[in-house]
């Protein structure tokens, strides 16, 4: 996986599309590994630890490098409608029941020795370092306009406003 | 050899069953994967855990755009709001923990105590069992002894294979149980994470003593979404210390800097990097057996 990081970081900084993504490969275990995320061939990644299925891009771009078309942003609102454009018509990769990753899932996405992003980019090619909103709203009675997230180019969660536009990642549960 | 094993059953029930993939792992999890966790590791090495389930939030209600939460699972795309899928769904039984979270407690030998239904004022218990990851969590107690919840550590691990490429902070605090910095001789004692995690295992803690540092990851999975101040099952982890700035250490070092390492900010349910001169709490995890 080292390899492959490095060789991603050179195509992608060729690209100009992000900054490198850096990585510590020797001296932090790694969370998602190849092992773990299973590429399914067919725009979707299976996550043996968690039974999660994931879209392997984000709305907006397509691809088997993610590559194609333009990433696209939401409010909260609007990630929460993305689920059910996603579900329509026979839905995505043969499944119709995609849906705003929880707060919990979303976090388990995070690569735990990597930053910048702090994703597998083996798995989740052109992820950038943005904020991606969970359907989790934050419980505290002084934000009721606030909604979980979690920033990919560190991996910590955090909560923004409702009417922010971030990117989305879909998810389902694999029964 | 065991996950290289493991490894091999799931690829194998992979093939064979495709879709059915998941109830066959863990089913197989269930019967082989038991991982051999060792006395006095240090934090954070090969003993992670292969499967882990994910808890459920405990988000139980709805919210609206662009402002205002519900006291139901109703409000704007509800279908795909976190209160209408998960356990806090399916599973919403509060008899073993608030929402869809299930736990059981544990007394000082490991085992469970017979009436769960007791307060811990009349019965205090040990550790708590989470029966959805499989995680079993050292219960902190208000006694001033080895467990105590206002006892705080720095972050320290001297294993360049889990520390991400910096030791930390050896002996920056002094608020713990035993410490005595008189003598070169008592690093044991000293207030940071690893020294503690050793303290732990050298005594035993409900019959156990392969406790170690809970990844972040781990840690989170205690997270109660669905409450702040403290966002935690306090009906079954009792003894918050400051519910307004509670910070605990996970064993997982920052990819992004030195000397820095993950916790979670047990307040509001936050997880993010601090620097590991930084005092903060612990709770020890081990797998269930």
């Amino acid at each position: 996986m080292p390899t492959f990081f490095i060789l991603l970081c050179c195509i992608f900084s060729a690209a100009t599309v992000q900054a490198a993504q850096t990585c510590k490969t020797d001296s932090i275990p790694a969370s998602t590994p190849n092992s773990q995320l299973v590429d399914n061939g067919d725009g979707t990644v299976t996550d043996s630890k968690t039974g999660l299925m994931w879209k392997q891009c984000l709305e907006g771009i397509s691809g088997t490098l993610c590559e194609n078309n333009t990433l696209k942003k939401f409010t909260w609102e609007e990630a929460l409608q993305r689920s059910g454009i996603a579900n329509a018509d026979n839905g995505f990769a043969g499944y119709t029941d995609w849906r705003l990753p929880n707060i919990r899932e979303l976090r388990s996405l995070v690569e735990e020795q990597c930053s910048n992003p702090a994703i597998n980019l083996d798995r989740f090619p052109n992820t950038p370092s943005l904020d991606s909103w969970s359907g989790s709203l934050f419980a505290h009675p002084s934000y009721p306009d606030s909604a979980w997230i979690v920033n990919f180019s560190k991996g910590n969660s955090s909560i923004k406003g409702r009417e922010t536009t971030f990117v989305v990642r879909l998810v389902r549960s694999d029964q | 050899m065991k996950k290289k094993c493991f490894t091999a059953l799931t690829l194998a029930s992979l093939l064979v069953v495709g879709s059915g993939f998941f109830r066959s792992a863990y089913s197989y999890k269930l019967l082989f994967m038991m991982p051999p966790i060792l006395a006095g590791e240090q934090q954070g090495t090969g003993n992670v855990i292969d499967w882990l389930p994910l808890n459920d939030t405990g988000i139980t209600w709805g919210g609206e755009y662009p402002t205002g939460n519900n006291s139901g699972c109703t409000g704007v795309a509800i279908d795909a709001q976190d209160c209408s899928s998960g356990r806090d769904a399916t599973h919403n039984n509060d008899s073993d923990g608030d929402a869809g979270f299930s736990y059981t407690k544990l007394d000082s030998k490991g085992d469970p105590l017979s009436d769960q239904s007791v307060t811990y004022a009349s019965t205090p218990w040990a550790c708590v069992q989470d029966n959805v990851t499989g995680l079993i969590w050292e219960v902190k107690t208000d006694d001033g002894g080895l467990h105590d919840k206002d006892d705080t550590f720095t972050w320290y691990n001297t294993n360049p294979a889990t520390n991400g490429d910096a030791n930390g902070t050896e002996n920056e605090g002094t608020n713990c149980f035993g410490y005595d910095n008189n003598t070169a001789a008592t690093s044991a004692t000293y207030c940071n994470t690893q020294a503690y995690m050793n303290r732990v295992n050298k005594a035993g803690w409900c019959g156990a003593s392969d406790w170690r540092m809970p990844t972040i990851k781990e840690l989170e999975s205690l997270v109660h979404y669905g409450r702040t101040f403290p966002a935690i099952e306090s009906n079954y982890f009792p003894n918050p210390v400051n519910t307004v700035n509670w910070s605990v250490w996970s064993g997982s070092p920052s990819a992004g800097s030195e000397s820095t390492a993950w916790y979670v900010l047990f307040s509001n349910g936050f997880s993010d990097t601090q620097s590991s001169t930084e005092n903060a709490t612990i709770h020890l995890v081990r797998y269930r057996q």
